[in-house]
């Protein structure tokens, strides 16, 4: 069954460039071949112009002044293909990446035999693969077959778009198709041997005499008769773990030393996968009598995923202090949990300030109780007492941009009351004024100054039993030694009521 | 203790290569030298917050609000924020314990290099528990004021009081620090006993005028 699959990227020297040309204007990548520069890669537009794989650059220009260059970079091609390994193993762990390009042939070789049963068949596994890739803006050949050798033989010299290796079709490839040596090419092109079919009739015996026994090798793996040698896969677990060794083995009480010691190699490994650890398992194995293993782990877990090395440390040493393990250690493993980097939104310096409050305000609440660390965040209400939510710090979304919704001339208060305190006017005023005197807790005042009023009209959406007693105005008041009081007044009933909000 | 010993104080930990940590606040004091403000401070009221407020701003820290579940008044984020504290920065702490309340000032002291502690609740001074946060105040600038403190609380830096003027102006009110030292070099030498009386705007007044 065709298992072996090559995904050919024939523009892939100028898709994946650092300026990539526009489509419309003929493009061409060159690359110094020892010699001279030559032309490797062409576009469409550059080929109708005239331009070739292979040209002289100096030609190329002449015979398109408007051929747009770009100068090709073989590792950073191949780094930049190696990077699109989330696409290849969407399908396969199998795959890796052609490093015998020779500057033209950049692509990738998959092993698909395992999940060609999770799809319908093979033809909508290569229709999906061939549209991610489409979706990505590469032009690419895919080519099907039972032989690695077989399936980039395909790719490149195969007619259609997806080539799949049938019992003939193979047969009408050029003998470039194999990738002999090219004097080898060259002698079977003297020949007469322009295409595979016409190597069926020699003998086995009689090739490998005339061409070499690697040729007929190379021939023998693309016919499918000999097994492709097998690709190393660059697929790759999550390496989100880092184990060491003791030997001589580790003794008890020297583990949380050396565990804090391989700790900054885990957190390395985590920031270059871009992953932030939330959990952290340690795994200690000790040695016990007659070689048999004992292990011991534990885990520490943080609310604020985070790569501090300081954080996890003192963590460590702080919950971990009274762990015992069986016996001497021969291996402490650390694992780690970890979610995805979010986005990073200020400077990195603000980042790390911001991270670093969030662990302290996370310690704290780890404590005090989530329900005791509150962060004072704007709410939708406009109502003085309604504007302010308290929300626990550590579950406190990102603040958004806040913009006033009331007009900011009259200040709102430092202190709020929780519940407003009724006053007593002991002097009242016409006109709806602060009384010239009143009583609150025992002590009486007299009005020095004022300010106001402020008016608030109950939002009805809400329907808050406080704010029932209709509009209130607030204002803001001085008593005769220097005291600023928020007081407000509302006209339930029959008469009004003044009570002290803030001050 | 007069301004120049004060300057002389400066000029000298400066020489010493030691670090110190200035405030510019002529805008709202009047100094037109930077001041180095103490770590600890009682203040006799909420009146006194203002000025506490102004101090936190120009520190460009977060303010902690340290205060008890049943209190009766609460920090109303809104005034903060029109007085100049970005929402994101305003924390409420309640503890529950006096253990607690120590425990998390010396965590917050030991992180934050620039915050400002306003403590509401009661607090024991005994002398362990303010070494213990003197000494987690040493390694940041971050001020500690306590509020509502009926008595005068021992290993104070700066004590602040409201006091009204008499003269009919509402919108001034003074700020007096009555003892001053640079708080990283033994208290001994360099205690300072400083009465500074300036003019202050009522942000509230201001508005209003």
């Amino acid at each position: 069954m065709s298992n072996h699959l090559f995904i050919w990227l024939p523009q892939w020297a100028l898709e994946s460039c650092g300026t990539p040309p526009p489509a419309h204007i003929p493009a061409a990548s060159h690359q110094f071949s020892g010699r001279r520069e030559v032309i490797t890669c062409v576009n469409p537009q550059a080929t109708a112009c005239g331009v070739k794989i292979g040209m002289n650059v100096a030609d190329a220009r002449a015979g398109c002044p408007a051929l747009y260059l770009v100068s090709q970079d073989n590792s950073q091609l191949i780094k930049s293909l190696q990077n699109m390994h989330l696409l290849w193993a969407q399908f396969t762990p199998i795959f890796a990446v052609e490093q015998v390009h020779h500057g033209l042939f950049f692509g990738v070789y998959m092993n698909i035999r395992g999940c060609i049963p999770l799809f319908p068949d093979v033809q909508s596994l290569l229709a999906r693969l061939s549209n991610n890739i489409t979706q990505r803006g590469h032009r690419h050949r895919i080519g099907l077959a039972d032989s690695y050798e077989q399936a980039w033989g395909l790719a490149i010299y195969g007619m259609q778009h997806i080539n799949i290796a049938t019992k003939h079709n193979w047969r009408t490839l050029p003998v470039e198709a194999v990738r002999f040596k090219q004097d080898i090419t060259h002698k079977l092109h003297q020949l007469g041997c322009h295409n595979l079919a016409s190597l069926e009739p020699i003998k086995g015996q009689d090739f490998a005499k005339r061409f070499g026994l690697q040729a007929w090798e190379r021939l023998q793996r693309f016919r499918g008769e000999i097994p492709s040698i097998p690709i190393h896969s660059e697929y790759k677990e999550d390496d989100l773990h880092y184990s060491k060794e003791y030997e001589p083995a580790l003794r008890e009480e020297d583990w949380l030393q050396a565990a804090t010691h391989i700790l900054p190699y885990l957190l390395k490994k985590l920031d270059a996968n871009g992953v932030r650890m939330q959990t952290l398992n340690i795994i200690l194995e000790s040695l016990q009598n007659e070689g048999r293993a004992a292990s011991v782990q534990c885990s520490l877990r943080t609310q604020t995923p985070s790569n501090m090395y300081s954080h996890w440390s003192e963590l460590m040493r702080l919950s971990l202090a009274s762990t015992e393990p069986p016996g001497l250690i021969s291996q402490i493993t650390l694992e780690a949990d970890v979610v995805k980097h979010p986005g990073h939104t200020g400077t990195l310096t603000s980042d790390r300030i911001e991270y670093g409050r969030m662990w302290l305000l996370e310690r704290l609440s780890q404590r005090l109780g989530a329900e005791h660390v509150i962060k004072l965040l704007p709410s939708l209400s406009q109502l003085p007492d309604q504007r302010t939510q308290h929300v626990s710090a550590i579950y406190a979304g990102e603040l958004n941009h806040h913009t006033s919704h009331h007009h900011d001339v009259f200040l709102a208060p430092v202190v709020m009351l929780k519940q407003p305190e009724q006053i007593t006017p002991v002097v009242p005023t016409a006109y709806a004024e602060p009384p010239m005197r009143w009583r609150w807790r025992g002590q009486a005042h007299d009005r020095r100054d004022m300010f106001g009023p402020d008016l608030y009209v109950p939002e009805w959406w809400l329907d808050l039993p406080q704010w029932r007693d209709g509009t209130r105005s607030y204002w803001w008041v001085q008593d005769d030694q220097g005291l600023w009081f928020w007081l407000y007044q509302t006209t339930e009933g029959n008469g009004e009521h003044w009570f002290v909000h803030g001050w | 203790m007069n301004i120049s010993n004060l300057r002389k104080t400066i000029q000298h930990l400066e020489r010493a290569g030691q670090d110190s940590f200035y405030l510019d606040m002529e805008d709202h004091i009047g100094w037109e030298e930077p001041l180095s403000l103490p770590a600890f401070w009682q203040c006799s009221g909420v009146s006194c917050l203002d000025y506490i407020i102004a101090i936190a701003r120009r520190l460009a820290g977060p303010i902690y609000w340290f205060d008890c579940a049943d209190t009766d008044y609460i920090p109303d984020g809104y005034g903060l924020w029109q007085r100049g504290l970005p929402w994101d920065q305003c924390f409420r702490i309640k503890s529950t314990t006096q253990h607690d309340l120590i425990w998390a000032l010396a965590e917050v002291l030991s992180y934050e290099s620039r915050a400002v502690l306003l403590i509401h609740v009661p607090i024991d001074h005994a002398h362990k528990y303010m070494r213990k946060l003197r000494l987690a105040a040493e390694k940041s600038h971050s001020l500690v004021v306590f509020m509502n403190q009926q008595e005068a609380l021992p290993m104070m830096d700066a004590r602040l009081t409201f006091q009204p003027m008499k003269q009919g102006s509402y919108d001034q009110r003074h700020l007096h620090i009555m003892r001053h030292y640079h708080r990283r070099l033994p208290p001994k030498n360099w205690c300072h006993e400083v009465k500074i009386v300036q003019p202050f705007i009522h942000l509230a007044a201001a508005v209003g005028t």
